[in-house]
């Protein structure tokens, strides 16, 4: 194999730089954006926690029930969210510590985990409809009152179940389609 | 210390190269070396040693593109190639001519597997067989049959066409 060969498409491979010319420019814009996202979560966290403070003591003052809850909710939500944002982002693969195969086989693992959360989902479903089944098997012996709100209660049960159902079944396809490119990606490495 | 402009200035366009080995929409594509980017940002700060930003860099160029393939693939794609000739041009001939020649190459690239592509990709973005071992976490040796290996495959595709 002569170096010739490998110049040439060394040219060629940079030939694609007409199409990749304002590159720079685009990522330059995108880290902006993450760099924002991220001090208005941080920022939107801190202003919870101080606002939220602030509306409970101006609560007490004027002795709200209403602002005082208001103010406990923001002060608590508003971090918990942006510490949930933090949580989300550490759970990302450490990139700069990976192999190829070691992203391939944690992705594998991920999938295994999503079809597991899956069966639990529907499990959910069948308890909910299980219980609905059951609320109207007692209704007549009295325990529960075969009205309105129970028929209101167990239809939103079994739609919640449906709905679970048909979440649970599309997820977990997508699970296995993932899984399926993971290991024929991983087997190229064999 | 390193910074994530810095990075971009040096390695955007080698970044962009490497997702359209792995990527042929070209939105899709952006969207991943933005991926890239944001996931260096994130990084950089765990780098230790300055001298080994390229392979750092390139390390989780790979990585991330690969996730990206793995979740991607069964999605409907675009071909861009035409949309790529259909761009204004002062040379349309020239532009063709070049563009031709890249644009098969870059298809060969993306047919090649994984291990050939991600070594090959490296070696032509000019890194050397040191570098790149520590890219891929790999040996020199493994490095070399596997570049060896990549180049015969090149060879016999793009002779082909």
């Amino acid at each position: 194999m002569s170096d010739d060969f490998l110049n040439d498409m060394r040219r060629n491979w940079r030939e694609q730089d007409a199409e990749v010319e304002h590159i720079a420019g685009r990522l330059r814009r995108g880290l902006l954006i993450s760099r924002l996202m991220l001090w208005l979560e941080n920022g939107m966290g801190a202003f919870g926690l101080v606002f939220g403070a602030w509306a409970v003591s101006h609560g007490a003052a004027m002795k709200s029930g209403v602002v005082i809850l208001a103010g406990v909710s923001l002060a608590v939500f508003a971090p918990l969210c942006a510490w949930l944002a933090w949580r989300a982002r550490r759970a990302e693969p450490r990139w700069e510590d990976e192999t190829p195969q070691g992203v391939l086989a944690g992705m594998v693992a991920r999938t295994r985990t999503v079809e597991k959360l899956m069966r639990y989902v529907r499990l959910q479903g069948w308890m909910l409809i299980g219980l609905s089944a059951a609320l109207w098997a007692v209704s007549p012996t009295g325990y529960v009152d075969a009205d309105r709100r129970l028929v209101f209660i167990t239809v939103f049960f079994v739609l919640s179940a449906l709905g679970a159902f048909a979440w649970a079944v599309w997820r977990s396809r997508g699970a296995r389609r993932e899984r399926a490119r993971c290991e024929r990606l991983l087997a190229e490495f064999r | 210390m390193a910074t994530v402009e810095q990075v971009i200035a040096d390695y955007g366009p080698a970044l962009a190269r490497i997702a359209a080995s792995y990527e042929r929409d070209r939105g899709l594509r952006d969207d991943l070396v933005q991926d890239i980017a944001v996931a260096v940002w994130r990084a950089l700060p765990s780098l230790k040693e300055e001298a080994k930003l390229k392979p750092f860099v390139f390390r989780i160029a790979h990585n991330r593109a690969v996730s990206h393939v793995a979740r991607q693939a069964g999605r409907p794609r675009q071909d861009e190639l035409t949309d790529a000739l259909k761009d204004a041009d002062p040379d349309p001939e020239q532009r063709l001519h070049a563009s031709e020649r890249s644009q098969r190459l870059v298809e060969a690239v993306r047919a090649l597997p994984l291990p050939y592509r991600q070594v090959i990709t490296l070696l032509l973005e000019d890194l050397s067989y040191e570098e790149i071992a520590e890219a891929l976490g790999l040996t020199v040796n493994n490095v070399g049959v596997r570049i060896n290996r990549a180049k015969a495959q090149l060879k016999a595709m793009l002779s082909d066409e």
